[in-house]
């Protein structure tokens, strides 16, 4: 060992060499050592470290051959050597064979014993192992905590009788009652800490975010999921008030919550909390669970379960079963309404071809037929808003469809005078679609650039790749749409026009969004409007 | 002359269609039940079937798989109220010979019944 490493407990004897202690020692310097003693090992975790420095001392005291610290081992019961000393070159500490006379008698009576010549000594008449060792003075003492005896102390000298004093047995006894009271210390931090690592484990397990608060308001314990929950470390957080923590965060209204728990000891179960700010929400479920010591107040434990997916899961497929369920509702009251409509309808085709002549008949037969078809068309509309079933996604090429149904619009495009440009890319993207879908999403946007325009105008389809999207923007001259119309249009039935159902958008939304993808729209009023779809590649690009 | 059946369970539209295709020189019977559509088929043999696709009891679907079992020869038109993707496949997949929807062109109807019967 190194000066400068040698811990302090280790040091206290060995400074002092043999000869001077002999001579110096007196009470006072016995007592100082003793209570040396005392202080280091009240501040030792380490058992080895505990029985050295007390073999250290003992040794420093007496006049002692040989000496060694047995203790007993918990699952055998067996006595078993942990530290043995010789203070003779060649003489090897783990010689040292206990006498079983010696220490039976210890362990028996727990009491310690002393034998000035323990080969001449009575009480061990018959001894095998003190003859063969020929022991002469030799001095054994049990380490006794309040409830057991732990193990003992011992020292002899076979080299002459007479070696140890009845003081120095006291004195030994002293240092002995020392260690038992350290090692029982070090066996109750050991169980603690393991308990601890024990409680630990588990609530660093739970999915639950855990967190204590101390009676002084100190947070003094979080657990894994609390961290991730309040984006802290643990050094971030551990020890301060908490206060500090909840006030001003998203956690706010966590703070009304553990005040008054912490002031007036009251538990609080609480089904959900809201917590957040514009950017950010968060449900939280919130137990906080008071800690007592008997009457004594030891401040809190706040549970906390992020319940903020799961009720949003909940209300996703909650709006999807109404959703659904509506969409049969309207199917169904569909179906009611176009029965008699065919009815209608097929009876003024029917005077219309027998009476076509008379001009008053044709022309309300003609007016019926529109007006049921006009129905029939509403109808149709609303029925593919509510039935929005899931998309069949299958790669699709973009240009190909674009083109198909550009086509089917070139007649209109030119009685509407409505010039069609086309900006593609030069090759032509694959897209995850349902094509059918898809075609609808055009149709509606092509419908209300044209619409938009009843003087005619240019309508523009561009395509443009990114990394892992494309973009469809759909870009026309007409009238543009007011600021103040830009958050209502997307809902169903809002129109500005005579003759629409205002389900459009609403139908084109909720095709985009079950494709993942998204629409944007720039419009200026006066000058044109803009749609912009944005839609994910099909893994591999291009086709 | 070519004869029609046309099944529908309200007699209105078995009615104007009728008198219709009447005037269309076919020869036109009705039935407002599948069964009695059935019993009328196997009597009265016609060449063309108009199906409804929703009736109570036995639905058009079911109904358009029995023509075809006694005469695949038969060509069936399935008639429905309801645009729908999935039945209009099904349909074909099962052997009809075409899906229209109310309200009734009866223009397209007509030149429906024309392109069936240059098979005829
Ligand atoms: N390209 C556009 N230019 C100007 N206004 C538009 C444009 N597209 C949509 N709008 C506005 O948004 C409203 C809602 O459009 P949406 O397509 O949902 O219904 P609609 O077109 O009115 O009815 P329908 O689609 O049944 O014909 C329109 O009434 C119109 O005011
Ligand atoms: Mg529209």
């Amino acid at each position: 060992m190194t000066e400068g490493k040698v811990p302090r407990e280790e040091t206290i004897v060995e400074t002092l060499g043999q000869e001077d202690l002999q001579r110096l020692l007196g009470d006072h310097q016995k007592l100082l050592i003793l209570y040396g003693f005392a202080n280091a090992v009240s501040r030792l975790l380490d058992k080895e470290k505990l029985l050295n420095e007390a073999m250290n001392v003992v040794f420093g005291l007496v006049k002692a051959e040989r000496g060694a610290i047995f203790l007993v081992d918990g699952k055998t019961g067996k006595l078993m050597p942990h530290v043995w000393r010789a203070r003779q070159a060649g003489t090897k500490g783990n010689e040292v064979i206990l006498s079983n006379a010696v220490t039976e008698l210890v362990m028996r009576e727990r009491k310690s014993v002393l034998s000035l010549d323990a080969m001449m000594d009575e009480r061990f008449k018959g001894s095998q192992s003190i003859q063969i060792q020929s022991i002469r003075s030799c001095m054994c003492v049990p380490l006794e905590s309040q409830h057991r005896t732990l193990g003992l102390l011992y020292v002899d000298s076979r080299l002459q009788a007479g070696s140890f004093s009845k003081e120095e047995l006291t004195l030994v006894s002293g240092i002995a009652n020392q260690t038992a009271v350290a090692l029982e210390n070090i066996d109750l931090v050991h169980r603690l800490s393991e308990e601890r690592k024990r409680i630990e484990g588990i609530l660093n397990a739970l999915t639950l975010a855990i967190i204590s608060i101390d009676e002084e308001g100190a947070i003094s314990f979080v657990n894994p999921q609390a961290m991730k929950l309040f984006e802290v470390t643990g050094t971030e957080c551990l020890g301060h008030p908490y206060q500090t923590f909840f006030e001003g965060g998203l956690f706010r209204a966590l703070l009304g919550l553990m005040t008054p728990a912490l002031q007036e000891g009251k538990g609080v179960t609480l089904g959900e909390v809201a917590c957040g700010d514009v950017e950010k929400s968060i449900l939280l479920q919130v137990n906080i669970i008071p800690l007592r010591e008997g009457l004594v107040r030891k401040g809190i434990l706040v549970a906390l379960d992020d319940v903020t997916e799961k009720r949003t899961l909940e209300r996703e497929m909650a709006n999807a079963e109404k959703l659904s369920a509506i969409g049969e509702m309207t199917a169904g009251l569909i179906h009611e309404i176009n029965n008699p409509l065919n009815i209608i309808s097929g009876r003024a085709q029917l005077l219309l071809f027998e009476k076509g002549e008379d001009a008053e008949v044709s022309k309300a037969a003609r007016v019926i037929r529109e007006q049921v078809d006009r129905a029939s068309s509403i109808t149709e509309k609303l029925l593919s808003f509510a039935r929005q079933r899931p998309p069949h996604l299958r790669p699709i090429s973009l240009h190909e469809l674009l083109d198909q149904f550009l086509e089917t619009l070139e007649d209109q495009f030119t009685l509407q005078q409505v010039r069609l440009e086309k900006k593609f890319e030069a090759s032509s993207p694959s897209i995850l679609g349902d094509a059918e879908q898809l075609e609808e999403v055009f149709v509606n946007l092509a419908l209300n650039a044209v619409q938009a325009m009843p003087k005619g105008g240019r309508f523009t389809v561009a395509t443009r790749q990114e990394k892992e999207t494309v973009e469809i923007s759909f870009t026309d001259t007409g009238c543009g749409i007011p600021p103040d119309h830009l958050s209502k249009i997307f809902i169903p039935f809002f129109t500005t026009k005579s003759r629409g159902t205002g389900l459009g958008l609403s139908i084109v939304h909720g095709i985009v969004d079950n494709h993942g993808g998204t629409l944007k729209i720039h419009s200026q009023v006066g000058k044109g409007s803009t749609f912009i779809l944005t839609m994910p590649l099909a893994k591999g690009g291009e086709t | 002359m070519i004869r029609i059946l046309v099944v529908d369970d309200e007699q209105e539209v078995c009615d104007f269609l009728q008198e219709f295709l009447t005037k269309k020189n076919y020869e036109v019977l009705t039935a407002t039940s599948a069964s009695s559509a059935l019993q009328c088929i196997k009597e009265a043999r016609p060449h063309m079937v108009l199906v409804d696709v929703r009736m109570p009891e036995k639905d058009g679907v079911i109904l358009l798989k029995e023509i075809k079992e006694i005469d695949r020869e038969i060509s069936v038109i399935m008639v429905t109220a309801l645009r729908d993707e999935q039945v209009a496949k099904k349909t074909l997949q099962l052997g009809a010979d075409g899906y229209i929807t109310k309200p009734i062109d009866l223009d397209y109807l007509e030149t429906n019944i024309l392109v069936k019967r240059l098979f005829l």
